[in-house]
């Protein structure tokens, strides 16, 4: 029962007739218009599964070898027709997972070389743009003390940090009972310790690393024979994969990051918290050791590298907000002869989007190794997406339009063609 | 549908009218829904589907990635007036 309607007077009866036509009219639009809804929840749907799927399966295929832990981002236009369209003519929606895979026997395992680095990697409507989102930073002349790398484990977390021990000394007594030694620098720059790398992930463990490390410190007596001593080892750089010197930083992270650094009150509240229940550790202790501040931490220097005019959100990355340039053509053809009359009608649906990345260039892509603040840059994205009715092209066109998608970089490359 | 015609002169005109009307209503709106039914059929389907597939290729996906590791092809199009 679509609607009662009194006409107990009227005679005319033309009036009455299609009634129920013009209920059909009415609710058939309203059907139509669920029908839509429809289409636009399950098409989103199924295009969700997909790329949900697509970015595990991205991230999961990554050499396990390799101790990598990087962030798959896919995001698509998907184009979604509407039913309420005489030619169907929809719109294009954003779809976008991203999924990223550490595997188990990896957990303790830190970067320890650019291509190991932890990467965010995008790929937007087929393009793919890839971000380290961590970088080296290294701190020389450390006075070596226990406590002082417990605070760089509470601050930068213990699998990112890597020490150097001092290089081998050759020690000789001179006649006049003169000891001098030859110290040969241990950490020589762009990352290289010749002693090695050793990891800085536990206090037991340091120790442990330090006993067997230990400096040989190799020298002549007067009686001309090689004495050999052990010295005890010092740590003389510390490497750290830090998550604010990559190409794209969290500015929440690196304020709380500086501020554990320079307020010993702070990194107390924050080192108790983060406390295991019967942990003995000594925040106290830990967080009054005094140590380097890195260059982010400076005056001026987080308001540097999120001062780009687009930059509104103060986020690095991906930024949330979008340009949507739409173009509808429409166009009727009469043609009016003696078999009769002929008409055809054209739409095209043009949809370009442009999107921006903003990354920061400090890190040196060959060695991951970052020195300070560089150039705080945009990438933009573009691409292009296109519905066109094509009546007359009934093969390549089996569903009367079609949908080319074309992403375009800034140097014009083309990227991707897809017809569907 | 309530249509009061008491005082109409020609009911015979009228007779029927409705009901022929109703009927093809019906028989529009009984399409759409028809055809609304097996469109949420051919969405589930797929998104089983596609997911039975993802699964079934879990061992293999661990070493290698490819865009079309869950071949879409064979699935089914959507017919609305067909099987």
């Amino acid at each position: 029962m679509f609607y009662s309607r009194l006409t107990t007077h009227d005679s005319r009866l033309t009036t009455l007739t299609a009634q129920a036509l013009a209920e059909l009219a009415i609710f058939g639009s309203i059907l139509l218009m669920l029908l839509g809804v429809l289409v636009n929840y399950g098409l989103r749907y199924n295009f969700q599964q997909q790329v949900i799927q697509q970015a595990f399966r991205k991230a999961i295929a990554h050499d396990p070898a390799t101790p990598e832990s990087d962030t798959n981002l896919i995001l698509k236009d998907k184009y979604i027709p509407d039913p309420v369209n005489h030619f169907g003519v929809g719109s294009f929606v954003p779809v976008s997972a991203s999924a990223s895979v550490t595997r188990s026997y990896a957990l303790d395992a830190g970067a320890e070389s650019a291509g190991e680095l932890p990467k965010l990697i995008m790929q937007i409507n087929g393009q793919e743009q890839t971000y380290r989102t961590a970088g080296f930073r290294i701190e020389e002349n450390i006075d070596y003390d226990l406590n002082l790398i417990y605070k760089y484990q509470e601050i930068y977390g213990g699998t990112a940090l890597d020490g150097c021990k001092a290089a081998e000394q050759v020690c000789v007594y001179s006649d006049d009972g003169v000891y001098t030694c030859t110290e040969e620098a241990s950490y020589t720059g762009n990352g290289t310790c010749i002693k090695g790398w050793i990891s800085l992930l536990d206090g037991s463990a340091i120790n442990e690393d330090l006993e067997t490390l230990k400096v040989m410190t190799t020298g002549t007596d007067t009686d001309g024979n090689t004495v050999t001593e052990e010295t005890p080892v010092a740590i003389k750089a510390i490497r750290i994969v830090d998550a604010m010197a990559g190409e794209i930083v969290d500015y929440g992270g690196a304020l709380r990051q500086c501020r554990m650094i320079t307020n010993p009150a702070f990194c107390k509240q924050e080192c108790e918290k983060g406390k295991k229940y019967g942990s003995t550790k000594d925040c106290n202790t830990i967080c009054d050791s005094s140590m380097q501040a890195p260059w982010y931490c400076e005056e001026g220097k987080l308001d540097q590298l999120f001062t780009l005019e687009s930059n509104r959100y103060k986020a690095m990355g991906l930024q949330p907000d979008f340009t949507k340039d739409t173009t509808i053509s429409n166009s009727l053809e009469r043609d009016e002869d003696q078999a009769g009359i002929t008409t055809k009608e054209k739409v095209n649906y043009q949809e370009a989007t442009g999107r921006k990345v903003i990354y920061h260039d400090g890190l040196n892509p060959t060695t991951g190794i970052n020195t300070g603040l560089g150039n705080v840059k945009t990438a933009a994205l573009s691409s292009t997406a296109q519905v066109t009715t094509c009546a007359q092209d009934p093969v390549g066109c089996p569903y009367g339009y079609k949908i080319t998608y074309a992403g375009t970089e800034t140097a014009g490359e083309k990227i991707r063609t897809t017809t569907w | 549908m309530v249509r009061l015609t008491t005082h109409d002169p020609r009911p015979t005109t009228q007779t029927a009218q409705a009901t022929l009307e109703i009927t093809l209503a019906l028989i529009s709106v009984l399409l759409l829904l028809l055809g609304s039914l097996k469109l949420f059929l051919w969405v589930n389907q797929r998104l089983v589907q596609r997911h039975q597939d993802y699964e079934n290729s879990r061992v293999s996906a661990g070493t290698s990635f490819s865009e079309t590791q869950v071949d879409e092809t064979a699935y089914p199009e959507l017919n609305i007036f067909g099987k």
